[in-house]
């Protein structure tokens, strides 16, 4: 899809029939929406949406989808960024999603309603809260009559497509990566939250830091262009690095290179010498015509000067000669005063004409020459002076003894100068070392109090590049010294008014205020003006001394002239790709390059393996035929390494193999239009009624049971009902008693556990006791919790429970169970029955720890020991447990009671034999699991039973189980301690076979048949506990 | 609007006829509505996990667990293997070219290259 690209409104909407479903692909990135059963989405966008001001109208408009850039001018987004609806891949955001579903119906051609069934995927396991409010989005505001319920749980649906049970998916998706089975078990998902956004982001951030100038040219679509046509994945990422950092050539040849737009900067071609002579005519005319017109002038003044002066010496002339009446009448007529005047009016005509002429006016030796009679006044008598010259005299007296004054100081400083230089000279010529060690010394200190002087005025300069941007930018620090001075003295001056007497203006100094205040007084450097001339006058001497001498001020001084200035070329505006290629979408596989702690999607494949808990030939089967989904599943080498890292998880030589989709990015559409238009849809979703009768709680857990319970007059389509669905769904969901693989017949099998009704009984007991314990170790329930609890005060949580307890698989079908709650628990429990036989009752088993999916077929062990020693513990442990006790006194009661009501000829002696029996296939269990470990490994008994307890003790650490389940797990390690004693009297039987002979000599059909066993037991305390002994004897 | 910005009909419409509740009655124009929405983190504590039963899946669960793998540590700024740690930025890098780099990179970097591994120092 080219960006900036834009669907058109599909036509046929209306020829479509009502029951036709409408298909969504809800991707996190791209949203499709078509109709079911065709081949292609009828329309796919972007799913994002921007909400940018119009820049004419001024309003705010909704964008949906990809947008022309070139349209983009027309609005204002700088404060609107693209949009998702989504968190990760769950959506959050539902006004952005609407205005994303409005622009889909839109696209799609719906013109007066969407009366059309919709299937919308969404993430594995998404969260009530996005469910309810995404179908409350489409009920109300759209107006759908309903919603499909299935895609409420998967995305990709590829199972339908390929109808088999194996298909596994490693679905790449653009936020997240997933694992599903074909038939999907979402107790084996697994999800990773990295996918194609983060390596677009990854690579984008990675190219604008290196690139910083061009950042603004990295833009997200860019980037995802970029990943989607270079980067791919490294079969070996060690040794793909390996390559770029040491393998030039190669890693030369793998790099790609994106040349952004640059156009060269005009060359400036050197000027031809016809050019060059053109110009130099044209200013040599130019200014021949200046010189020619400053030539006129002066010719013309002094013509003007000439005629001048001949008419003032006619004039003298005249005057000369002229009698004192006609002298009167010419001065008269030519407007001089006197004749005096007239004379130095020629004087000075004289000299502007010399002056015109260029001639030298012989001013310098009429200034040496009035030096001395420069001031004539001085050596006048006083009594011959005017008060005027008389005041004019003491002004030249003074005059004339500070130029003295001075004349004399330079003099001295002269004299001194030599003589320094000569001390100087002399000191020099003693020690030259000494010497010019002195005056670096000298040099440094004064170049340091330069410096630092000038640092004070520009106010600290710079720090080093590193900090330039830590550290206050406020007003204080962008002043110099001299102007922080100034705005001291105003603020002191405006603070200091009216404060006490205002003594301001009574001293002369005061005033200086002002001066300092004055904006432009920068020009304190008098003291500087010293030592930057001492400091010139010592670099210069040390320098004749040493040669090798840089002069900082010299050297500083070249540093401040501007780097020039490179001119920028094409490689400026290349961007280089290298090792961004494979380091992307490594992230994939490596998901703390990012900061994410999870395991990559390699690792993922182990991880659901696992997860699911079918035996290895199941899983052997699925291996074969992984198919690799999703749009990173693009990515160039993605499968090889995907293969290869899978490979490493899985046993030696066991199949592997690998298949992509044919469309990654489609195929999860298609595969919802597939199902939306198969039969199966129908019974898949919910409707807007059954919306309007839970409303968003039919996708709350809670009120789940509520609803199950009121199944019979709810509306059903084919049986089912949403709920119903889901229950459905845990059938897949193995249950935590998934077998384990033991080497004998245990009572598992259907025909043990038939044969042995009572054993069914002391179980269904166990689980109660059980039962009560597990609310003992929740801390919200129960907190003191006592044994008073018998089957009816029980009841209440047994109901509980059985919304939320693990479901069972039917094991113990004949178990009894308390009649008070025996069709409640039907009801719920009968949907999840595996057997094929309807069984009138069914019981619920609590798993003793809760079993998150997290703790895998161990822990299940773990349960189903504790479970079973529990029993052995209320029947054989009363002397060592005092905090058991109120279990001791009560267990046995609530058997009676049931005696009471169903078998009251049943002995305690059978039950305490069945619960050993019990104890024993725990035991069994435990070391045909281990010796299976442990025996190719030929380790001898006695670490086998340290290996026991140790595992034991593991369980107990990982579990944390509560105190009560501490002394539990000592009867645990007690009885494992009596049967390895038991068993190390006879060491020639083999071991398995000894204990399965313990084992079924309390098999009742069988006892007679076999030789008692001496074992050591606990002794009993109960009445019937001779009896049992015994019988073992 | 422009004529072009009409013909290509980018801007979504204020009403559509198929809908039941325009988006203008949802959200009234010009009322400051706040935010919305939470981000989904906030949803998933909403959610309250532990109230869900732990053996059945749910989003939470269904995350994978920490890789098994010990973690590979890689340069921040050339994404080679990365023996070793900046001190005072923190970055990781390949060799002493890179420390030299790093040492003359602004604090605005760093902290990018960090944000990168999601190891920024966030200061609110």
């Amino acid at each position: 899809m080219p960006s900036g690209y834009r669907p058109d409104r599909e036509t046929d909407f209306a020829g479509f029939p009502s029951t036709t479903p409408i298909v969504i692909d809800n991707g996190a990135s791209t949203f499709r929406i078509g109709w079911a059963g065709e081949a292609e989405p009828r329309v796919a966008f972007r799913n994002i949406v921007q909400r940018p001001r119009h820049r004419s109208s001024g309003e705010t408009v909704t964008v949906v989808g990809d947008t022309d850039p070139a349209l983009m001018k027309y609005f204002d987004c700088t404060r609107s960024a693209i949009r998702s609806p989504f968190d990760d891949d769950v959506v959050y955001q539902f006004e952005y999603m609407e205005y994303i579903l409005d622009f889909g119906f839109d696209r799609l051609g719906a013109t007066s309603e969407v009366g059309h069934p919709i299937l919308m995927t969404e993430c594995e396991c998404n969260p009530s809260f996005s469910r309810a409010r995404m179908s409350e989005l489409l009920f109300e505001t759209y107006g759908v009559p309903s919603i499909g319920n299935d895609t409420y749980l998967f995305v990709p649906l590829l199972s339908i497509v390929h109808g088999s049970f194996e298909v596994r998916i490693v679905d790449a998706k653009d936020v997240s990566s997933y694992f599903l089975k074909g038939e999907p078990v979402l107790g084996a998902c697994c999800r990773t939250n990295v996918g194609g956004f983060h390596i677009t982001d990854f690579l984008r951030q990675l190219l604008s830091l290196k690139y910083p100038y061009h950042s603004a040219s990295i833009t997200w679509e860019k980037a995802e262009e970029l990943k989607k046509e270079h980067c791919y994945v490294a079969l070996d990422y060690m040794s793909e690095l390996q390559i770029f950092k040491n393998n030039k050539e190669e890693a030369e040849e793998k790099t790609r290179y994106w040349q952004l737009p640059w156009v060269p900067p005009p060359v400036e071609e050197p000027p031809s010498e016809e050019e060059l002579a053109r110009k130099a005519a044209l200013k040599e005319k130019a200014g021949q015509r200046l010189r020619d017109m400053a030539a006129a002038k002066r010719s013309q003044k002094i013509a003007e000067l000439e005629k001048q002066l001949s008419y003032l010496e006619e004039l003298m002339e005249q005057l000369d000669g002229a009698e004192e009446e006609e002298a009167t009448a010419i001065l008269g007529r030519s407007g001089y005063l006197s004749q005096q005047e007239i004379k130095s009016a020629i004087l000075k005509a004289t000299q502007s004409l010399r002056k015109a002429k260029g001639e030298s006016n012989g001013n310098e030796e009429k200034a040496d020459a009035s030096g001395v009679d420069k001031y004539p006044l001085v050596s006048v008598p006083d009594e011959t002076l005017t008060p005027e010259q008389l005041k004019e005299k003491k002004k030249q007296i003074l005059l004339k003894t500070t130029t003295e004054g001075r004349m004399r100081a330079k003099q001295r400083r002269a004299e001194e100068e030599a003589l320094r230089e000569k001390q100087e000279e002399e000191r020099r010529l003693e020690n030259p070392e000494l010497y010019l060690e002195e005056l670096r010394a000298r040099y440094s200190e004064l170049s340091d109090r330069v410096d630092q002087r000038k640092r004070q005025k520009l106010n600290g300069g710079k720090t080093n590049g590193n900090h330039n941007s830590s550290g206050g930018v406020g007003r204080g620090e962008r002043l110099n010294a001299a102007q922080k001075e100034r705005m001291r003295l105003l603020t002191s001056a405006a603070f200091d008014r009216g404060k006490g007497e205002d003594t301001f203006g009574t001293r002369d100094e005061d005033w200086l205020v002002y001066k300092k205040m004055s904006k432009d007084n920068d020009d304190d450097d008098d003291g500087n003006d010293d030592d930057e001339s001492e400091l010139a006058r010592i670099a210069s001497k040390i320098q004749d001394m040493d040669p090798t001498f840089v002069n900082k001020a010299e050297a500083v001084q070249q540093t401040p002239e501007p780097p020039k200035v490179r001119t920028l070329t094409a490689e400026d505006y290349r961007i280089s790709i290298g090792i961004e290629r494979f380091r992307c979408p490594e992230i994939l596989f490596q998901p703390g390059m990012i900061g994410i702690d999870q395991a990559g999607i390699d690792e993922m494949v182990s991880i659901s393996l696992r997860r699911l808990m079918e035996d290895e030939a199941v899983k052997e089967r699925l291996c074969q035929s992984i198919l690799v989904t999703g749009g990173c599943s693009l990515i160039p080498g993605m499968i090889p390494r995907l293969e290869s890292g899978i490979r490493q998880f899985r046993p030696y030589l066991s199949p592997l193999k690998l298949v992509r989709a044919a469309d990654p990015l489609i195929d999860a559409w298609r595969g919802a239009a597939a199902f939306a238009a198969s039969s199966k849809f129908g019974r898949h979703t919910f409707s807007l009624a059954d919306y309007r009768e839970h409303g968003e709680n039919l996708f709350h857990r809670k009120l789940k049971r509520g609803i199950s319970t009121k199944r019979g007059d709810h509306p059903v389509q084919n049986g089912q009902n949403p709920v119903d669905e889901w229950e459905e769904q845990q059938r897949y969901w193995p249950s935590p008693r998934a077998p384990p693989v033991s080497p004998m017949g245990s009572p598992r099998t259907p025909n043990g556990s038939q044969k042995k009704p009572v054993l069914g009984k002391v179980k269904s007991k166990a689980k109660k006791w059980m039962h009560l314990l597990h609310h003992k170790k929740k801390p919200q329930e129960d907190m003191m919790w006592t044994p008073r609890a018998g089957p009816s005060a029980d009841d209440s949580k047994e109901h509980n429970d059985a919304d939320y307890g693990s479901p069972s698989t039917a094991r113990h079908p004949h178990s009894s169970c308390e009649s008070a709650c025996a069709p409640e628990v039907f009801l719920e429990a009968s949907s999840r029955q595996n057997s094929p036989l309807p069984s009138p009752t069914a019981h619920k088993e609590q798993p003793y720890f809760k079993v998150s999916s997290r703790f895998e077929s161990e822990m299940k062990e773990a349960n189903e020991m504790l479970r079973e020693s529990k029993q052995l513990r209320v029947n054989t442990t009363k002397p060592k447990t005092v905090t058991f006790a109120p279990i001791l006194e009560q267990g046995p009661e609530p058997v009676k009671n049931d005696w009471h009501s169903k078998e009251l000829s049943e002995t305690a002696t059978e039950i305490f034999s069945h619960a050993y029996a019990i104890v024993c296939e725990a035991v069994l269990r435990m070391v045909s699991i281990i010796q299976g470990a442990m025996s190719s490994y030929n380790i001898d008994r006695r670490q086998m039973l340290e290996k026991i307890v140790s595992f034991k003790r593991y369980m107990m650490l990982k579990l944390a189980p509560g105190e009560g389940d501490k002394v539990l797990s000592e009867v645990i390690t007690e009885a494992v301690l009596d049967m390895f004693d038991a068993w190390c009297e006879n060491v020639e039987r083999p071991l398995v076979q000894r204990a399965k002979e313990v084992y079924s000599w309390f098999l009742p059909e069988r006892r007679e048949e076999l030789p008692p066993v001496p074992l050591s037991t606990h002794p009993c305390v109960y009445e019937d506990a001779e009896e049992f002994y015994s019988l073992e004897n | 609007m422009e004529s072009e910005v009409v013909k290509t009909e980018m801007v979504l419409a204020a009403t559509f006829p198929f809908k039941k509740v325009q988006i203008a009655d949802k959200y009234p124009k010009g009322q400051s509505r706040g935010r919305q929405w939470k981000h989904l983190r906030l949803l998933l504590q909403a959610a309250d996990a532990t109230s869900l039963p732990p053996d059945r899946p749910n989003y939470l669960n269904i995350q994978s667990p920490p890789s098994i793998y010990p973690p590979k540590r890689y340069c921040d700024i050339t994404g080679f293997e990365a023996p070793y740690v900046d001190p005072r930025t923190k970055l990781r890098y390949a060799d002493p070219e890179v420390f030299k780099q790093i040492r003359m990179l602004p604090d605005e970097y760093v902290q990018r290259y960090l944000a990168l591994r999601n190891a920024a120092v966030v200061l609110r």
